[in-house]
């Protein structure tokens, strides 16, 4: 179980992730901070994605080690592109996106790099609006084929009957940043 | 044709099944306006697959289920394969067991042919990505997500 000092700490790795991510420019932070941020004040302690938006998390909330968190990360190219992606695991948000980046060989050898840290959540609606979340960065940032992404697979299908469960949901978490662009 | 409709309706009890499990146990004060509202829309999502006998709809929300299921707690997570082994036989562990083998062919074969063989490769990666001792596997993993997603961009037309 994650309690008191191990809390601060982990909330203050997020702080350092965030203020790296916001020195990118334009980044989704700027856009969607300070929803979470609302959503913790109005809410209480409750999810990760509110830990990144501000500091109510730190030496109140108690989680549990075995139980899988859930990030978004963005890599970044020189040439201004960006890599979107997810992933899940075990530990810090920060050490799930490390862990995740360490494998992606090729994308990393093609000059991605810079991982920063998005949004983390935990729970099966943590998971949910994890995966919205993925496929509204997509979009925020022009979408499949737009010259700024690299990705060229959507995060959820078009076809997902639960894309648009996803799409809410990570409104609901994380603030909505992108138009939703799923068929169902 | 009668394959697919006991198909579709395994899928629509099973991921029903999962649902209802997460809104009991999974559900707290704190995620009760969002957990209510997730599952009822689900359930909407679900039906709807059903009646419009979408079977890859279905199929596609039966692996994100179990994706999702995977999200709970882990005391949770045995509780629900406890479940599911007594109402259909076999639990989440076999249908992992399944998607293993349909990832071997694929690794066998050396390349991804579809996106769903490409999300299904992505699922496994991020399972792996909480574990130790499967980088080799993640390594490999991730060349053929990157590879699909390379030639599908250079034989992009926007």
């Amino acid at each position: 179980m994650i309690t008191g000092a191990f809390s601060f700490l982990f909330n203050e790795r997020l702080h350092r992730v965030q203020d790296k991510g916001d020195s990118d420019g334009a980044d989704p932070w700027v856009a969607a901070g300070t929803v979470a941020l609302s959503l913790s004040a109005a809410d209480g302690p409750l999810l990760f994605g509110d830990a990144i938006g501000s500091v109510v998390l730190a030496g109140a909330a108690v989680y549990d080690l075995t139980q899988r968190v859930y990030v978004t990360y963005i890599l970044h190219h020189p040439n201004g592109q960006v890599y979107l992606g997810r992933a899940s695991g075990f530990g810090t948000p920060y050490q799930v996106m490390m862990r995740r980046y360490y494998h992606h060989n090729k994308w990393r050898a093609l000059g991605f790099g810079k991982p920063s840290l998005d949004r983390a959540a935990i729970g099966p609606f943590g998971y949910a609006a994890i995966r919205g979340r993925e496929q509204q960065l997509i979009d925020f940032y022009g979408g499949i084929g737009s010259p700024k992404v690299a990705n060229i697979i959507r995060g959820v299908g078009r076809y997902n009957i639960k894309g648009r469960v996803y799409h809410y949901t990570s409104n609901y978490y994380f603030g909505n940043i992108a138009p939703y662009t799923g068929i169902f | 044709m009668i394959k697919s409709k006991e198909e579709i309706e395994f899928l629509k009890d099973w991921i029903n099944e999962i649902n209802e499990f997460i809104l009991r146990n999974e559900i707290s004060e704190k995620t009760m306006e969002i957990g209510t509202w997730f599952i009822k829309e689900s359930k909407r999502a679900i039906e709807e697959a059903y009646r419009n006998q979408n079977i890859r709809g279905l199929r596609c929300a039966f692996h994100d289920t179990n994706e999702m299921a995977y999200a709970m707690k882990q005391d949770n997570v045995n509780r629900l394969n406890r479940v599911l082994k007594s109402k259909f036989g076999f639990d989440l562990n076999s249908q992992n067991k399944k998607d293993l083998v349909k990832i071997k062919a694929i690794v066998d074969r050396g390349h991804i042919k579809t996106n769903g063989e490409y999300y299904l490769i992505k699922g496994r990666i991020d399972a792996l990505n909480g574990m130790d001792g499967h980088e080799e596997e993640m390594n490999r993993l991730d060349r053929l997500m990157t590879d699909y997603e390379l030639s599908k961009r250079n034989n992009a037309k926007y």
